[in-house]
């Protein structure tokens, strides 16, 4: 009997507890402090920093010892110099442009579009346009089209750098549709948008901006790119306000890339030739950029550098080589982009004028020559400069070390390790050309 | 254990004749003839007994019927003696190494008979442990069992032990046997504060556990032992039983006793102390910044008497000087004096009684004073217990219970790779400085020590580059406190003879509340740091077993267990980190003005069905079937349905016993023999929490360069996509199969036992963070992936060689040997970082022993004589010297260089007893291990190792020169050579390689236990005195500290060594009593 009652209830406890065990378990396996689901708001701050952090970080530096706007003068850099990279040096450039910059991207497009976020879903896809474009003109081919499937892709398939450049295209494309649509709800950008402050239209204009620098990349492919450019230049930026800069903070948690760099390592200096031509055109930028990493504190980068991702400079001098790629008058474009950087430094018109009069900076006619080494100058260790060199070839540049500077940065080593499909062979080494590079 | 077998004897008992009750009465003696006290006498197939008094006297009333008693006494054979006319039975006992042994506890806390064991399963008693004298339970265990590999992590007072049974399961998770208590698990975490390479020692929390308090512990190795612990059995099981009250008698028991143990530290690294401070062999004075040691010779150096704040003898001049002639010859300061002697306090008291057929209680308390040999180092442990066990409803309802209050506090020491530590600063000083500033008493608690007059910091670079000794004791403290409650109930009900039911609820909960601080001009934190740690575990374990025994026939017996286990653990940890502090001399958070916070959790709950069987077969053929099923809630994954079917994991296991000399006939030669057989699945953990889907985290946006930007940036919080997860969901926990084989044997009337057991263990599917391409989103993904394998065997030997009245010499063995090799880690990956540095670091290799070490090496050649540079390197290759007689450095930064696991262990103990004085010593013998002296390699830098003691001489390098031709052209070491590619901060890590092998006597002890005669006059029922002596000879070719500590504490990057705390010695007085 009392057998009986006891494995009766031994039984009915195991039933019940059988019965219940969703419940049993709940939400235990749910991180009480790592959410699931965030806001825009919250994923946008870290996307805008970390594409600054690269484009003003390894990007930059990487690129600048290929333009020689830098000399590596110590530790790995003085190997740099010599352009002994090897493929890990560009493992941290690559990781934070996949799995972080384009990974949250993803999430930032995913969740702003299931919303109708409309002005977060164009800044998403702004952005991811812009870091695509970075990527490819320093890798060619990469993947995209089957990327960020995490392990259900673990072998992503690379896209060849004209799908891409159709991808940054039609990005932009969309971009500019959603930021001029009607934006749902009360979640829209404001200081999380660190760039433009939640601003539709400068985002608008920004993606009209890339667009043309992205038109001009492909000059060689097809010189019908150079009127698109100028096209697309039509909804650029208005001057300087409207740059597209990222401001880093006067606080050593929040500090700019090269100030980091410079203070942490501090293994590169100005490029010697760099300056030599700043010199030979007694240009008065030279206290601020050639000394930019002579003087402490550098002039230029401060700790709270604001990181220079798309500019009117640039916008001027990328309407200046068109114009003179179709044929048309260059003379005032050129005078403008040449004042555009002297404004963003602060020289004073007086400056500009004595400058520009000079013959060496405006002869008589102003040629690519002209246009592109002053590009030079003005865009002092921005990525840009290494694809306007890679293109035109000016300013001409002799290599510092062998018969030829770089043209392509080595895909990471861990995806070379982990991602049989990434491409090997001379011309995915750093002197192989990429697609557009012709 | 004695109940189970009077149930035993009670089920199995036949029928008797029908006799009239009488009084018999008696004195059991043993072989020597000693009185045996407390044994027990039953009135056989009834509950009627009695146990013998202080004289071994008894009085036992037999009821009608019973014609026969049964005298049994732990270890000795049971006695059946026929009752004949005679009312007066004396008997005498005879110890039996098989019945010695006899009962075991095994897993859930269930007793069985050894010789129906299928598995290895070895029993180390309490008095052992406590002969031990170590405060970490862990410690006690070192040279005590086959198949087991302890590590201490320092000799530093609380600092944390690991324990390893028969090899790694898990590449880079807990490899540590699980801890269990009276059948219930209790936790044995070591949580670091800070990064485990640096910081401070830690505890395991085992080190909660008072030695004094066990009973007994048996270590489970196999997974077939540990099978019943399914998802949590991969790593070997150590189930601790606890002292209960009253197992005989009815009287009240009182036992004291207090340990006094002095630890001094053991092994210390070799300095060099013949040259000052400087460098070029120039001097530099002590108020200069230079940080190294390639000065002038010290005997060439003299003091000028005028006593400053750098050194009170003065500054240091030149023979030429004429200040010389003013003071004295220089001499070297003695870094070492900063260590001194602990002194540590142990007391413990326990009462217990009771009536063992109604209820018995065991109340204790224990008490331990632990001052380590670096001044202000302490641990205090006070435990409160009890221990209690009713028995009710006709005896059918037993009820057990212990539950255990502990509190913990420690103070502890800054070291390892961290410019604050304790050995960091203390080595690196030059003989030309002296950091107590000449203090002898106490320069820990004098600023005159530690201070410079303008309240900068007093090192020996002038304020700055590391911490001064004595502000690193004295400025950089760590508090902890720990309050934990440890307890079970455990009711049992008889439904028939041959079923009952069985639940039993454990608990464990303890809070960890720690502060480190930085005073104001600490070299890790200049501004003040105060890093406040607190962490917050609880864990439920509760079992409903079915379970009973029964005979089938009179040749097969069965039993079997059908059960039900809920298993929860939840932990909270919030560290808040302070910085730069409003005013110096208050370490609060109050005082600082940036707090960055930290929270952690780390949540799970499982529950599990599982059953036994075990058939025996006329006492010589034993089989057992287990099975569990275990549903884990760390396996569910949050954003899809749940799915029941997806968490349930069944492990399996089955082992025989065949004892071949019961179909034999009795041999004096081989008394006893058995062959076992098992097989068994068990898993390998399941995963962490939350690996299951992918959240977000709160970033640092940096590039490997520079320090990176910190969210919140400028006020903006933000998160990004956890990019090490890789979306992965179906994970399922690692698997860990068990083959074993094993012999026991006892020989020559029980003088020889040998237990020997053969494995072969597969680990698959283990999880980890396998590195993917960026490109997929993620740099890693949770997936099972990786395969260890073990191969080993454990031997364990006991002989005695003498066995007389009033001497016995005793001899225990116990070899270790295994070797995990990594036989497969992810496609695309074939190394996996467990620990240490970027130079030097443990890791992972596939085709490789677990946890090799790695770092640069010398060309070596593998081409015949010669190097060449397409062929594969080769370990041992000849070493490739260049035209100027320095070896040349490989081109590849990373080869293995080094395997820091043993060979071989042995622990021997040798034991002799003569007239109640018992001589015991374990001689503990590591070989084959290697690890890295990551401190000389530093101090090499330096100028401080004695290896630098042959500046400017010419060496000759063992090799070959490029041509193939040996090297015969000597290279001129000199401060370029020990600062280039000879330093330790160089790329080459291979040439600080030691061999860290070591024979140690581990324990030597010596006690003496007075004689019945004398405790009846003192009227106490026992009193022992005793010495124990812990490392006091260690012969290791390691020169650094003991090669048994380990930088990460328990981690499983084991070989590091870089300014690790030193081992300890210790000499301990004891005092135990009884009455």
């Amino acid at each position: 009997m009392k057998f009986n009652k006891i494995s009766l209830l031994f039984f009915a406890i195991l039933a019940l507890s059988l019965s219940s065990c969703k419940d049993y378990f709940g939400d235990v396996n749910v991180n009480p402090d790592l959410t699931t689901n965030v806001s825009p708001k919250t994923l946008l701050p870290t996307i805008e920093a970390r594409i600054a952090y690269v484009y003003g970080g390894d990007a930059s530096r990487y690129s600048s010892i290929m333009t020689q706007h830098i000399d590596g003068n110590n530790r790995q850099f003085a190997a740099y110099q010599g352009y002994s990279f090897v493929p890990d040096d560009f493992s941290t450039m690559w990781a934070n442009t996949y799995s972080g910059v384009l990974s949250d991207i993803q999430e930032l497009k995913r969740t702003s579009d299931a919303n109708s976020y409309n002005t977060f879903s164009g800044i998403a896809r702004a952005l991811e346009a812009f870091t695509l474009l970075m990527a490819t003109d320093v890798w060619g081919d990469i993947p995209y089209s089957n990327a960020f499937k995490g392990v259900d892709n673990l072998q992503p398939s690379y896209d060849t750098q004209e799908q891409i450049y159709a991808t940054v295209f039609s990005l932009i494309t969309e971009a500019k549709a959603k930021l001029t649509a009607t934006s749902a709800g009360i979640v829209k950008p404001g200081t999380d948008d660190v760039i433009y402050g939640g601003s539709a239209p400068k985002w608008v204009k920004f993606c009209n901006v890339l667009e043309a620098r992205a038109h001009l990349h492909l000059g060689k492919v097809d010189a019908a790119n150079y009127g698109k450019a100028l096209n697309s230049l039509g909804g650029g930026f208005a001057s300087s306000a409207d740059d597209a800069r990222f401001a880093f903070v006067a606080d050593e948690v929040g500090a700019a890339p090269w100030y980091q760099y410079n203070t942490q390592r501090g293994d590169a200096e100005v490029g010697i030739n760099y300056d030599t031509i700043l010199a030979q055109l007694n240009d008065p930028r030279r206290p601020i950029l050639g000394a930019s990493l002579y003087s402490d504190p550098a002039p230029l980068f401060t700790i709270d550098q604001k990181v220079g991702l798309l500019t009117y400079t640039e916008q001027k001098f990328i309407q200046a080589e068109c114009l003179s790629k179709t044929g048309l008058n260059v003379t005032t474009a050129y005078a403008d982009a040449i004042g555009a950087s002297f404004a963003e430094l602060g020289l004073t018109a007086a400056q500009l004028a004595t400058y520009v009069a000079q013959p060496t900076v405006t002869p008589a006619s102003v040629t690519l020559k002209e246009i592109m080494t002053q590009k030079y100058l003005a865009l002092y260790t921005n990525p840009e400069v290494w694809t306007d060199w890679r293109r035109t070839g000016f300013p001409a540049l002799v290599p510092n070390a062998g018969n030829t500077i770089p043209r392509r940065f080595f895909y990471s080593q861990n995806e070379l390790d982990l991602n049989k499909k990434t491409p090997t062979g001379n011309t995915y080494g750093l002197y192989g050309r990429v697609w557009w590079d012709k | 254990m004695k109940k189970l077998l009077l149930m035993v004897i009670l089920v199995l008992s036949g029928v008797s004749a029908l006799l009239a009750q009488r009084t018999i009465q008696g004195k059991i003696t043993d072989e020597k003839g000693q009185p045996v006290i407390g044994a027990n006498i039953l009135a056989k197939g009834t509950t009627t007994g009695t146990v013998t008094d202080f004289d071994g006297r008894y009085t036992l009333n037999v009821p009608k019927g019973v014609s026969t008693i049964v005298v049994s006494y732990t270890g000795y054979s049971a006695r059946e003696m026929e009752l004949g006319a005679s009312n007066v039975v004396d008997v005498s006992v005879a110890e039996d190494a098989r019945i010695l042994s006899d009962v075991i506890v095994t897993a859930l806390g269930v007793s069985r008979s050894e010789k129906s064991l299928g598995y290895a399963a070895q029993k180390v008693t309490g008095q052992s442990i406590v002969e031990s004298n170590t405060t970490n339970v862990i410690d006690a265990l070192a040279g005590k069992a086959s198949g087991v590999q302890i590590t201490s992590s320092s000799g530093a007072a609380g600092a944390s032990s690991r324990i390893i049974l028969r090899g790694q399961t898990s590449l880079d998770g807990n490899n540590q046997a699980l801890m269990v208590i009276d059948g219930l698990r209790i936790d044995n975490s070591e949580f670091s504060t800070e990064a485990n390479t640096a910081g401070v020692s830690q505890s395991n929390r085992a080190i909660d556990i008072n030695p004094n308090d066990i009973e007994s512990i048996t270590i489970l190795k196999g997974a077939a032992a540990s099978a019943l612990y399914g998802i949590d059995g991969s790593r070997g099981v150590i189930l601790i039983t606890t002292k209960k009250g009253n197992k005989k008698g009815s009287g009240l028991s009182v036992e004291y006793s207090s340990t006094v143990t002095l630890t001094q530290a053991s092994l210390l690294p070799q300095l060099q102390n013949k040259f000052a401070k400087g460098t070029s062999g120039s001097y530099r004075g002590a108020g200069t910044t230079t940080s190294t040691s390639w000065g002038p010779r010290m005997d060439t150096m003299f003091f000028d008497g005028i006593a400053n704040e750098y050194d009170r003898n003065g500054n240091l001049v030149g023979k030429s000087n004429p200040a010389a002639k003013l003071g004295s010859p220089a001499t070297a300061y003695d870094p070492y004096k900063v260590f001194g002697t602990g002194v540590g306090v142990q007391h413990n008291f326990a009462v217990s009684g009771g009536d063992p057929s109604k209820a018995t209680y065991r109340l204790t308390f224990g008490n331990l004073n632990d001052n380590g040999f670096v001044p202000k180092n302490n641990f205090n442990r006070t435990t409160v217990g009890i221990a209690s066990s009713a028995h009710f409803l006709d005896n059918k309802f037993h009820i057990n219970s212990t539950i255990n209050y502990i509190h913990s506090t420690s103070r502890r020491i800054q070291q390892g790779s961290n410019i604050s530590g304790l050995m960091l600063g203390l080595l690196r000083t030059p003989p030309s400085f002296d950091n107590s500033n000449g203090i002898t008493d106490s320069p820990e608690d004098s600023t005159r020590a530690f201070y410079f007059s303008n309240g900068a910091q007093r090192t020996y670079r002038n304020g700055g580059g590391y911490d001064n000794p004595y502000w690193v004791i004295s400025k950089t403290p760590y508090n902890d406190e720990v309050n934990r409650l440890v307890g079970n109930v455990d009711a049992t009900y008889d439904l028939t003879s041959w079923l009952k039911v069985n639940a039993k609820v454990g608990t464990d909960v303890y809070n960890d509340v720690r502060k480190q601080s930085f005073e104001v001009n600490s070299r890790t934190a200049p501004t003040g740091r105060v890093i406040d740690d607190r962490y917050s575990f609880r864990s439920i374990d509760a079992y409903l077993n079915l379970l009973g025994q029964t005979n089938l026939s009179s040749d097969l017996s069965l039993g079997y267990n059908v059960g039900f286990n809920i298993y929860q653990k939840y932990l909270t940890n919030v560290a808040i980190q302070g910085d730069a502090f409003a005013f110096p001399g208050y370490p609060s958070l109050n005082n600082t003005a940036t707090k960055t916070v930290t929270p952690f959790n780390s949540n799970s709950k499982n529950f599990s069905f599982l059953g036994s069987v075990d058939l025996g077969y006329k006492n010589f053929l034993y089989l057992t079937l287990t099975g569990r099923k275990d549903y884990v809630s760390n396996l569910i994954v949050p954003e899809k349905t749940f799915d029941l079917g997806k968490i349930g994991f069944f492990y399996p296991s089955v082992s025989t016993s065949f004892v071949f000399t019961e179909l034999m006939k009795p041999s004096s030669v081989l008394n006893f023999g058995k062959l076992r057989l098992s097989y068994g699945q068990v898993g390998g953990g399941a995963p962490n929490p939350y690996q299951t889907y992918t959240a977000f985290t709160v970033p640092t946006v940096g590039d490997g360069w520079t320090d990176g930007v910190l969210f919140p940036f400028n006020g903006l919080t933000s998160y990004t996509l956890d990019d090490t997860k890789g979306n992965g969901t179906n994970l399922k926990p690692s698997t860990t199969t068990d083959r074993e084989v094993g012999l026991e044997l006892k020989l020559l009337n029980n003088r020889i036992s040998i237990d020997a057991s053969y494995y072969v263990r597969n680990s698959k599917n283990l999880i980890f963070a396998v590195p993917t391409a960026p490109s997929t989103g993620f740099t890693s993904a949770v997936l099972n992936s990786g395969e260890l394998k073990t191969i080993g065997y454990d031997v364990t030997l006991g002989i005695t060689p003498i066995r007389l009245k009033e001497f016995s010499w005793d001899i225990s063995a116990n070899l270790t040997q295994w070797k995990t090799t990594v036989e497969k880690l992810a496609d695309g990956v074939s190394t996996q970082f467990l620990g240490g540095f970027s130079g030097t670091g443990i890791y992972n290799i596939v085709g490789k022993e677990y946890g090799q070490i790695y770092s640069g090496a010398w060309q070596r050649t593998n081409d015949g004589n010669r190097f060449n540079p397409d062929k594969d390197y080769n370990p041992n290759g000849k070493i490739v010297v260049d035209a100027d007689g320095f070896p040349l450095l490989d081109e590849k930064s990373n080869r293995p260089v080094g395997n820091p696991n043993p060979k071989y262990l042995l622990g021997l103990t040798n034991s002799f007893t003569v007239y109640g004085f018992t001589l015991s010593a374990l001689l503990d013998i590591r070989s084959g291990s290697q690890m890295w002296n990551g401190t000389k390699g530093a101090l090499t830098n330096f100028g401080m190792s004695r290896l630098t003691e042959n500046r400017n001489t010419e060496v000759l390098f063992e090799g070959v020169k490029e041509d193939g031709s040996p090297n015969t052209t000597k290279a001129l070491v000199n401060q370029a050579w020990y600062q280039g590619l000879g330093s330790g901060f160089g790329p080459n890590g291979e040439q600080f390689i030691e061999n860290s092998s070591s024979i140690r006597f581990r324990t030597i002890g010596l006690s003496y236990r007075f004689r019945p005669s004398v405790l009846k006059l003192l009227h106490l029922t026992d009193l022992s005195l005793s010495f124990t002596g812990r490392n006091l000879w260690i012969k290791t070719d390691y020169t650094g500290v003991d090669p048994e500590t380990s930088l990460v504490g328990g981690g499983n990057a084991q070989g590091l060594d870089y300014f690790n705390q030193p081992g300890a010695k210790s000499y301990a007085f004891g005092l135990s009593l009884k009455f």
